[in-house]
């Protein structure tokens, strides 16, 4: 290809990412500095001039305001975002019962979720449209009330969760008689433990949370969270969802089976919840305000 | 080391095309023999930077242009607009303070280092 022809190749793939109302005036421009360029280096030298002046979509926009969808500034949110809404979509769609097969799963979840960082875009790209047309309400402003305390502890709502942890242990433990009691003997065996889950696995569980019932209430006598109370929180939680995965594997917890499935898809999820909000909290631990220097 | 030094010096760089540009555009100049003077001045601008920045000047009311024949081939000669006469100075003066505040800086540097080494 002659340096003419590779002139009027590059113009064109310039303009054409330029609005239709500036395309022929930018090429003629461009056409007559090109050949400035090409007059001083030697029309040899037309294909490295070309590389030399950039990409041309890049050179079209840098003839326009740069344009970001995205704020920089969100860009590692987006990313994270979008990255744990896929996953959790992705491994949701795997672990459930209606996906059999690798086609279903591939057409129900790992497609449709990608309408999540889709809708992401649009949700970034507004708040970076509203950002710049109204700085000022982007501004930063100190919170109306002061940051709560986050090693206080709200005595009334511990207490309440208290009273319903301990009707819940007292629930747990009286299952049957209470469900006789409620329905007049009309299900009967319906909630009676499985023998070799009382003996073995229920004296561990029962133990740990009476611990946690008188965990929780020395945190409301106490009325706050110190640096042992929270090591003891995460140890006693770690200790039954220990327990809990055992009895989840080892066997039936009730004899009736309708019974113990419920029970175990319950346990599986305590789990599972307990382990995320233990994850969060280590990784939330408050470290830093210890070590941020206070003016004085 | 290296690439950090072009990177950062790419910025400073950055920070003053707009203003270099500038100060050669109180003539008429058409985008090559503008490219030329800078150069000729110690500021060598990249062909695909210098020409879209006119555009983008001219846009914003900085410049204006108009297509000549004087030379034979049509060339687009750009210069400085009422507006971006003004803009210039009050540019100039912004880099002028910036220059003695640098240069002060710079000082009590060489200043500490020269210190340091006695100390030492």
């Amino acid at each position: 290809m002659d340096a003419d022809a590779l002139v009027d190749s590059y113009i064109a793939d310039v303009v054409k990412h330029l609005p239709r109302s500036q395309r022929a005036d930018v090429a003629a421009e461009l056409r007559s500095l090109l050949a400035d360029e090409l007059a001083e280096r030697g029309r040899d030298n037309a294909r490295d001039l070309l590389v030399g002046f950039g990409r041309p979509a890049e050179v079209a926009a840098r003839y326009g305001p740069p344009l970001t969808v995205i704020d920089p500034a969100d860009s590692r949110r987006f990313i994270r975002l979008s990255v744990i809404g896929l996953a959790v979509i992705w491994i949701g769609g795997a672990l459930s019962p209606d996906t059999d097969t690798f086609r279903i799963w591939w057409e129900e979840y790992a497609v449709a979720a990608l309408v999540w960082p889709g809708a992401l875009v649009i949700g970034f790209a507004t708040t970076a449209w509203v950002r710049r047309r109204w700085p000022h309400r982007a501004a930063w402003k100190p919170p109306r009330r002061p940051p709560r305390d986050p090693d206080r502890v709200n005595r009334v709502g511990w207490s309440a969760a208290l009273v319903f942890f301990v009707a819940g242990t007292f629930t747990l433990v009286f299952a049957q008689p209470l469900l006789d009691l409620v329905t007049g003997g009309g299900a009967p065996g319906v909630l009676t433990y499985d023998e070799t889950f009382a003996r073995r696995i229920a004296p561990w569980l029962l133990t740990l949370m009476v611990t946690h019932l008188v965990f929780l209430g020395v945190l409301v006598v106490k009325g706050r969270w110190t640096a042992r109370l929270r090591r003891i929180d995460a140890a006693l939680g770690l200790a039954i969802c220990g327990v809990m995965t055992w009895a989840i594997v080892a066997g039936p917890v009730y004899t009736a089976r309708p019974a113990d499935q419920t029970v175990k898809g319950i346990s599986t999820l305590i789990v599972l919840v307990t382990l995320v909000d233990l994850a969060v909290k280590l990784l939330r631990r408050p470290r830093w305000r210890a070590t941020t220097p206070r003016t004085p | 080391m290296g690439d950090a030094f072009d990177k950062l010096e790419l910025e400073l760089r950055r920070g003053v095309v707009v203003l270099a540009t500038l100060s050669q555009l109180h003539t008429l100049r058409y985008g090559y023999e503008l490219r030329q003077s800078l150069v000729a001045g110690g500021m060598p601008i990249e062909e695909g930077t210098l020409y879209p920045l006119l555009r983008r000047l001219e846009a914003q009311g900085v410049l204006t242009s108009e297509w000549r024949t004087d030379e034979g081939s049509p060339r687009r000669y750009y210069t400085l607009s009422a507006e971006g006469r003004r803009l210039y100075a009050r540019l100039t003066d912004s880099w002028r303070g910036l220059n003695d505040t640098m240069n002060q800086l710079l000082k009590i540097g060489e200043r500490d280092k020269e210190g340091d080494h006695d100390g030492r």
